[in-house]
């Protein structure tokens, strides 16, 4: 077919020097080209009448587009983000055209699971025309470029580990799909002959001659860009390799090793007495037991800190006498009070019965211990 | 296709020349071939669009009992395009051009244009006509054809 001959001499240009695509605005479709040749001769020196002939075309519709990605480079965000995406559509057709816009979320790791709400289209910038944007559709005028933004919120984390993980990349594909003013779709002319009396001067044809690009490799009328985001996230794990804070707990005394609980070191065991139990004996989870519950989380990104931590526990019927909380990040205790969102928080606002600590920040790769003690009852 | 004809005689002399001129279109495209080298050919056009290289052959014969001389044929170059260079073409013809609307013919090296005040060189894309004027007469019967290409703006 001789349209794809000339679809891979457009492809070719660039190496062929064959400057057809070079001309990225040109005559505007529907425009007739007329070619007039005149022949003057003479037969036995008297000029005869001059000849004249004349052929005439119509110029066709190409449809030919580029859509590029503005939104910055290395752009990174994190659950809960709201991100704005910017694109440029250039109709470098001859004719005034109307595209129909989508996104595509075409992540290959687990953001694969972040589901695209309702975008927003907002025009941002437009150059030599007036189109406006109705929802997902625009008109582009012949030598318009138009710039929109497509803006979502991503999820929060709403489990542990969340279905958006530190280190991923999400991918959006912006689309733009050259349509009729109508809104339907374009059958591209491909076997119409020009040369051909009755269509030499017939309706303009539509061509498809949209840039070919590794994302759009095919000439269809379609343009396709890609828009990737790192996300960066906190992600919490128990220092085991498992999701989410680690608790552990430990006998530390009991009323027979030994019936004093004062002299609490963080993590130590006590000295049974002589009188009540033999040195070598180990405390047990008996009534009136000391026992010390460690909860460990570790921030496993490397990037990102995780803010604002609020831990809560509390103590089963069968303990009580919530104590001796400790709270420290990367081996610095953690006391007094901090500002988050200008709300002022207590560190450690415990009671008796509950636990409730507040961390303002465990910065990527650290690690936050949390002890307390209560009583077997 | 249109095609004019004109039938002429000559008074009083009762011999006539009966010249024909038809112009035929092609696309002009490059092709690939297999060896990795490219070759231009003429081709019917299914579609026409900004960019696209365009062929004009033009043919013209004596139909009539006389010899028809001083046979000149011009060309404008058609709106909304661009001669391509070196593309002219036409067997026993003297080819030249014209940078000024046709009152001016001329070989390239010939042709200036005024750019800013300044006199230059005119090139290809500056040419507004072509004109053939072919070195000997057309016989009785006898047939010919010049031809250019042009690009669509």
């Amino acid at each position: 077919m001789k349209l794809n001959n000339k679809l891979m001499a457009l492809a070719a240009t660039a190496t062929l020097g064959f400057s057809s695509h070079t001309m990225a605005l040109g005559t505007v479709a529907g425009t007739d080209i007329t070619n007039a040749v005149t022949l003057d001769f003479k037969v036995s020196g008297a000029t005869q009448v001059q000849l004249t002939d004349d052929t005439t075309f119509r110029v066709d519709n190409k449809i030919d587009m580029t859509l590029a990605n503005n939104t910055p480079a290395a752009n990174t965000t994190a659950p809960g983000a709201t991100e704005t995406y910017t694109f440029r559509l250039v109709n470098e057709g001859n004719k005034e055209q109307r595209f129909k816009l989508a996104l595509e979320n075409t992540s290959a790791s687990t953001s694969t699971n972040i589901t695209i709400p309702t975008v927003t289209y907002a025009i941002t910038t437009q150059h030599n025309g007036t189109s406006t944007l109705a929802t997902d559709e625009i008109t582009v005028p012949v030598d318009g470029d138009v710039s929109f933004t497509a803006q979502f919120t991503f999820p929060t984390q709403t489990t542990a580990p969340a279905n958006i993980a530190d280190g991923d990349t999400f991918n959006i594909l912006a689309t733009a799909t050259a349509i009729e003013s109508d809104g339907t779709a374009i059958t591209a002319d491909v076997a119409t002959d020009k040369n051909d009396a009755a269509n030499i001067d017939g309706a303009e044809l539509n061509v498809f001659a949209e840039d070919a690009t590794t994302d759009s490799p095919i000439y269809n009328g379609v343009i396709t860009v890609l828009a990737s985001t790192d996300i960066a996230t906190a992600s919490l794990e128990d220092g085991s390799g498992a999701g989410g804070p680690g608790i552990t707990v430990k006998v530390l005394n009991d009323p027979i090793c030994n019936d004093d609980n004062t002299g609490y070191v963080v993590g130590t065991v006590y000295t049974c007495s002589a009188t009540n139990a033999p040195a070598t004996y180990t405390p047990k989870a008996i009534p009136g037991a000391l026992v010390e519950y460690t909860i460990t989380t570790v921030n496993v990104s490397t990037t990102t800190d995780a803010d604002h931590l609020v831990y809560a526990h509390t103590l089963p019927a069968t303990e009580s006498t919530l104590a001796n909380v400790a709270v420290t990040v990367d081996g610095t205790a953690q006391t007094g009070t901090y500002v988050y969102d200008t709300v002022t928080y207590n560190v450690n606002n415990s009671s008796a019965t509950a636990l409730q600590v507040n961390i303002e920040t465990l910065p990527a790769t650290e690690t936050a211990v949390i002890t307390f003690t209560a009583i077997v009852q | 296709m249109k095609k004019l004809t004109a039938l002429l005689f000559l008074v009083p002399s009762l011999s006539f020349a009966q010249v024909e001129l038809t112009t035929k279109m092609f696309e002009v495209i490059e092709v690939q071939k297999d060896n990795g080298k490219s070759r231009i050919e003429w081709v019917n056009a299914d579609n026409i669009i900004p960019g696209d290289k365009v062929g004009y052959r033009i043919s013209f014969k004596n139909n009539g009992t006389e010899p028809a001389d001083n046979i000149v044929l011009n060309n404008p170059v058609p709106e909304n395009t661009l001669y391509v260079a070196d593309s002219a073409r036409g067997a026993n013809t003297k080819i030249e051009y014209s940078v000024n609307a046709g009152n001016d013919f001329g070989q390239p090296n010939e042709l200036f244009i005024e750019k800013d005040g300044k006199k230059m060189p005119a090139n290809a894309k500056d040419y507004t006509h072509v004109r053939w004027t072919l070195t000997k007469a057309l016989a009785s019967g006898e047939s010919g054809s010049v031809q250019y290409v042009v690009q669509v703006k």
